[in-house]
């Protein structure tokens, strides 16, 4: 499913003296099964932004378009917001703080059952939903208490609570963030999986340029609430000094890049950010060959 | 002789860690977290105390930190046993602790007041408490941050002020347990630099507690633990140079280290330690 | 949602009333709470009230607080007081003052006759009642007005010093009050988010029965729980690699020693409240 932000902004408290802009004529378009990365340090609207694209805040002006529903300064309201709450899915920063139920099976599948439908359908997306994140989807680990488990692994229950709603567009504020290297690895395969296998859209909200890199096709910066910049991830990202400019830290390889280029140690431009590229990009032409000429 | 921001220049105390034939099982647990450990850590020293999770290097810290008692085998800070109850004030004060999460360690509602909170908590007469507060406060860059409240902070500043907290009792040891796991990139930059600047400013002996080969890169010697015993004792450089030996370890290999392996098999002299982007950048500049 | 709560209303004045100790405010405060529950029972007079009334509101302005504000926020306390002074009127029972009626009130197909009777001690209680209430507010708003939590929760921990010999720990209730102190915000901002979170995925806690809001409850109160522990935890471990209860006498970081206007005050306000009420 495709979701489309118009021209959007947003102003809190408008009209008091406490009035702020927070977006400001952010257009951004997420083609379906595609993933997208909204970047930007704390404060840059990111997170009122994904918070837009399910509903939970209402734009001043603009709209956001997912299918045939549309959120518009007017709001959304009962059926109709519940409909886009079910089309988007939003996995908060840490998401394992969410966990309530006595057990997993409850947890995962308190928003099927908020959905009022039948039981067996509701077990049937709990446990579709538990396998989707590759965790076990068995009677036993289904009455297991939710806070018995590790760190990662609670929060794939609750990326999983999120996924039972069967939404087609999956917003995820910082999936990795505080995991040890091992699980960010994990829950990046995980992602794809979700996007190979089932077709998801996926919107990853983060200022970790790493895990944009590892995850989005596209990517949008967002600085004090405006589009700082915008496109094909490997595109922002030869961009370092306008990222750094938006707070945000390029990702290692990206920066390899770029303090290369400005020495004049590359000998083409890098093919991709990746490590075989950037190495065949930083090895003179003699020597591209393992075993080859060793003339300096 | 105290430096520009008003800590010492040098340790108070000298403060050695011995750690002979450590052991550690969970209570209850068939396997020891740790296992024989042997390891001479001199004051000044800075080391990263790299492995996996679960290879036990948080254990290990707590247990030099005194908040652990081993099951066997002995530590010793300044020639006191970290698990003799009659030293534990005195260990307090020689070894600063920090953690992950920034939040969970900061206690008041302004930075000045958590800074001197371990102060008053030990009596300190008021002046000497305003006095060490700048100090520490300055040497962790947040000298300008009176009168914030901890949720006015970012998470990097947090942690900066979770240190100063630490710095204030002017200890000779600081050990830092993973304490960029909860940043963002930037910080996590910041809080390493920060780190190498005090034990170089400073002489205090750092033991950075990570999973993460960029971080141990910064240090001067490389302890790697791996199920509950020393896999590795040497430099980055060393420790760095066979990365084969490192995913033995369970360890995640930075893009920037893949790089160097590359460049290195096809005999472009790339440092096997520069794993920060700029030192790798200046390595490949100088090379012949 | 919830916003951010300010905790009190501190606003930080170089005042007098801002310089004087918090031991000070918290025991005048204590003292004039007494005083008004005594003078309760020297019906019609208004003497203990009318000193209190006099003495807060220039405690008030002496802090720097301006009438606008001090209105707004007694504006609710006004209303209540309003709608309950009738009940009071009619429901205290004594020596009758003044009867209304009787007045003959029809309920469906039953008449009958209703009779208001005011008594003496009716009226009485109404206005001290009033005056009670206006006054306690009147008198913690100067309180937190004019000292930063942190100096309340010294003052207090000082003043229950002297109980530690019977086993009251006084400095740990120190220390519970400032982390409360400072964890109101970061709470608030993670009950903001979970209450997000569990309305992204279809909790409803403002429609729908009694007992469904209470079952939505659930969602947030368990998290929250959880949460809390765990942070209790982890503020444990990086309080005692802090040395916490290592020695015995903490400094106070805000709440210095006594000085010769807290003694003066200490003295003079009791004397005159006692003079007051023995002689108006």
């Amino acid at each position: 499913m495709t979701i489309l932000v118009d021209h959007l902004s947003l102003l809190y408290h408008p009209g008091s003296p406490l009035e702020r802009v927070a977006l400001r004529d952010v257009s951004l378009r997420v083609a379906d099964g595609a993933c997208a990365a909204i970047v930007g340090v704390t404060g840059s609207g990111k997170s009122t932004l994904a918070q837009c694209l399910n509903g939970l805040l209402t734009p001043s002006s603009g709209r956001v378009v997912v299918d045939d529903l549309e959120l518009t300064p007017n709001g959304l309201h009962g059926r109709e917001l519940r409909e886009l709450r079910r089309r988007v899915g939003l996995l908060f920063q840490f998401p394992e703080g969410q966990l309530f139920a006595p057990t997993i099976g409850e947890d995962v599948g308190y928003g099927p059952s908020r959905l009022k439908l039948k039981r067996e359908e509701v077990q049937e997306r709990t446990r579709w939903a538990l396998r989707a994140v590759a965790l076990p989807d068995d009677e036993a680990f289904l009455a297991r208490s939710p806070f018995a488990l590790s760190g990662g692994q609670r929060r794939r229950v609750a990326l999983a609570g999120v996924l039972s709603m069967r939404p087609r567009i999956v917003v995820l504020d910082e999936p990795s963030a505080g995991l040890d290297a091992e699980a960010r690895e994990e829950i990046y395969a995980t992602l794809r999986e979700l996007r190979t296998r089932e077709g998801l859209t996926l919107i990853v909200i983060s200022h970790d340029m790493s895990e944009v890199a590892a995850l989005a096709d596209t990517t949008l910066a967002l600085r004090d609430g405006r589009v700082a910049l915008s496109g094909p991830t490997d595109a922002v990202f030869r961009q370092t000094e306008a990222i750094e400019a938006a707070g945000l830290l390029p990702p290692p390889l990206a920066q390899v890049a770029a303090l290369a280029r400005a020495r004049g140690l590359l000998r083409a431009e890098p093919t991709s950010l990746t490590v075989e590229a950037l190495a065949d990009a930083l090895i003179p032409a003699p020597r591209r060959t393992l075993g080859g000429d060793h003339a300096g | 002789m105290t430096s520009s921001t008003g800590l010492p220049v040098r340790a108070t105390t000298r403060a050695d860690i011995h750690l002979e034939h450590l052991s550690y099982a969970y209570p209850g647990a068939q396997e020891s977290a740790l296992a024989d450990i042997t390891l001479h850590i001199a004051q000044g020293d800075y080391v990263a105390l790299l492995g996996h999770n679960g290879s036990g290097k948080s254990t290990l810290s707590r247990i030099i930190g005194g908040l652990t008692r081993p099951t066997s085998g002995r530590a010793t800070v300044a020639g006191m046993d970290t698990a003799e109850p009659a030293h534990r004030a005195r260990m307090r004060q020689v070894i600063g602790m920090i953690f992950s999460d920034p939040d969970n360690q900061i206690v008041a509602t302004v930075v000045e007041d958590d800074v001197g909170w371990g102060l008053a908590a030990r009596g300190f007469a008021h002046e000497v408490i305003l006095q060490r507060t700048r100090a520490a406060l300055t040497a962790v860059g947040l000298g300008s941050a009176y009168g914030l409240a901890p949720s006015e902070l970012s998470g990097g500043q947090r942690q900066r002020l979770a240190i100063a907290g630490v710095l204030a009792l002017e200890p000779s040891v600081l050990i830092a347990d993973e304490p960029t796991a909860m940043l963002d990139p930037r910080s996590r930059v910041e809080i390493s630099a920060l780190l190498r600047q005090l034990n170089r400013e400073h002489g205090l002996t750092v033991i950075h507690v990570t999973h993460l080969l960029e971080e141990a890169a910064e240090a001067h010697r490389v302890v790697a633990l791996d199920g509950g015993r020393v896999a590795l004792d040497a430099t980055p450089a060393i420790a760095f140079a066979d990365l084969d030996r490192l995913r033995a370890l369970r360890l995640v290999i930075p893009d920037t280290a893949q790089l160097i392996e590359r460049l290195r098999a096809v005999g472009i002299a790339a440092p096997s330690d520069a794993l920060a982007p700029d030192a790798l950048v200046r390595a490949l500049e100088q090379r012949p | 949602m919830l916003d951010n709560l300010p905790v009190g209303s501190y606003i930080p004045r170089d005042t007098v009333i801002h310089g004087l100790r918090a031991r000070t405010k918290l025991l005048l405060l204590c003292w004039l709470a007494v005083a008004f529950f005594v003078a309760n029972h020297k019906r019609f007079h208004y003497g203990v009230y009318g000193w209190a009334f006099a003495l807060l509101l220039l405690t008030l302005s002496l802090s720097g607080a301006n009438p606008g504000y001090i209105w707004r926020r007694m504006r609710v306390l006004f209303i209540l007081m309003a709608l309950s002074v009738p009940f009071i009127l009619i429901w205290t029972t004594g020596a009758t003052w003044r009867t209304l009626g009787p007045l003959m009130v029809s309920i469906g197909s039953l008449t009958f006759p209703l009779q208001i009777v005011v008594t003496y001690d009716g009226l009485w209680f109404a206005v001290s009642t009033t005056c009670i209430f206006l006054l306690l507010y009147l008198g913690t708003l100067s309180l937190t007005l004019s000292t930063t939590p942190v100096a309340l929760a010294e003052g207090i921990v000082l003043l229950l010093r002297p109980f530690r010999r019977m086993g009251l720990p006084a400095d740990e209730f120190g220390l519970m009050t400032l982390l409360s102190l400072r964890f109101v915000p970061t709470l608030t901002q993670e009950t903001n988010q979970l209450i997000k979170a569990q309305v992204s995925r279809g909790a409803d806690f403002t429609t729908g029965s009694l007992w469904a809001r209470a079952r939505g409850v659930i969602t947030l109160v368990v998290p929250l729980t959880e949460g809390a522990l765990r942070r209790a935890s982890g503020l444990a471990t990086a309080l005692e690699a802090r040395g916490y209860g290592v020695t015995g006498e903490a400094t106070m970081l805000h709440e210095g020693r006594m000085r010769w206007l807290d003694w003066t005050l200490l003295v003079v306000i009791p004397l005159i409240t006692i003079a007051v009420y023995l002689y108006l």
